[in-house]
């Protein structure tokens, strides 16, 4: 006798696949890569103004050794 | 001819976004025939992968890069131990473990991600990868992180996952 639920299988049909649990030693990070990996066009244009600060940085810790060495080349010298 | 470049300077620097990735690039090494510049950049980055108990985590991870100012050189990054060792000075190669240290722990302030990932590079030995990363893990542990699960991933590869304690109103 049709139930009117003929597009389900019967339950002898039925596949019951269980709910895979989250296990972390499935992931592959794709952030760890070996060797050289080139900076894209974009990476490198991000990377030109912050680098452009780091440099003038540079630069004025330079200068300012230079002075803390010409304030040494000052001090008394005892004879 | 790379030549250190001062430690003060080290904590000038601020997180800096390339998309929904953030990052830390501290300039270690200078080079003024070459005009490059070699920094340790530390970073943190969004995913999602169903294999990750939480589903959404953020990942974190380091290299070194090296940028050339003038566009001489074609600039990379690398995570490789034996490229990155011919850019750095002897003299600076103890502190970088530190500067990521420092780098980490601004960054996990900065994001305050639920879910940290961390993977040691295939080819690290053990011995080294724990000495670096009970380091790291040690820093994430003290802002408020506990390790949720470590083992190895499908490539042997070393991973840790931390999680931030979810706090229960009332």
């Amino acid at each position: 006798m049709e139930t009117g639920c003929s597009n389900y299988p019967s339950s002898g049909d039925r596949k019951v696949t269980a709910l895979k649990k989250p296990d972390a030693s499935q992931y592959v990070s794709r952030a760890i890569y070996s060797g050289k990996r080139p900076m894209s066009a974009a990476q490198v244009a991000s990377r030109i103004a912050s680098l452009k600060t780091a440099v003038s940085k540079i630069a004025i810790q330079a200068s300012t050794n230079e002075g803390l060495s010409g304030k040494k080349a000052l001090e008394p010298v005892s004879h | 001819m790379f030549l250190p470049i001062d430690a003060s300077l080290r904590t000038a620097f601020d997180i800096e976004r390339d998309g929904d990735r953030s990052f830390l690039s501290i300039p270690i090494a200078h080079c003024s025939e070459s005009n490059r510049i070699v920094s340790v950049a530390s970073s943190i980055f969004p995913s999602f992968d169903s294999s990750i108990p939480s589903g959404f985590f953020h990942e974190m991870f380091f290299e070194i890069e090296i940028f050339s100012l003038d566009g001489g050189f074609e600039p990379f990054t690398t995570q490789d131990r034996d490229v990155a060792i011919n850019y750095i000075p002897q003299i600076v190669r103890p502190s970088v473990i530190g500067i990521v240290c420092d780098s980490y722990r601004r960054l996990v302030l900065d994001v305050r991600p639920t879910t940290i990932y961390r993977v040691v590079k295939s080819g690290s030995s053990i011995e080294k990868a724990t000495r670096k990363h009970v380091l790291l893990t040690a820093i994430i542990e003290s802002e408020g992180y506990a390790a949720a699960e470590a083992g190895f991933d499908k490539l042997g590869r070393w991973f840790w996952l931390m999680e931030r304690p979810r706090i229960n109103p009332g």
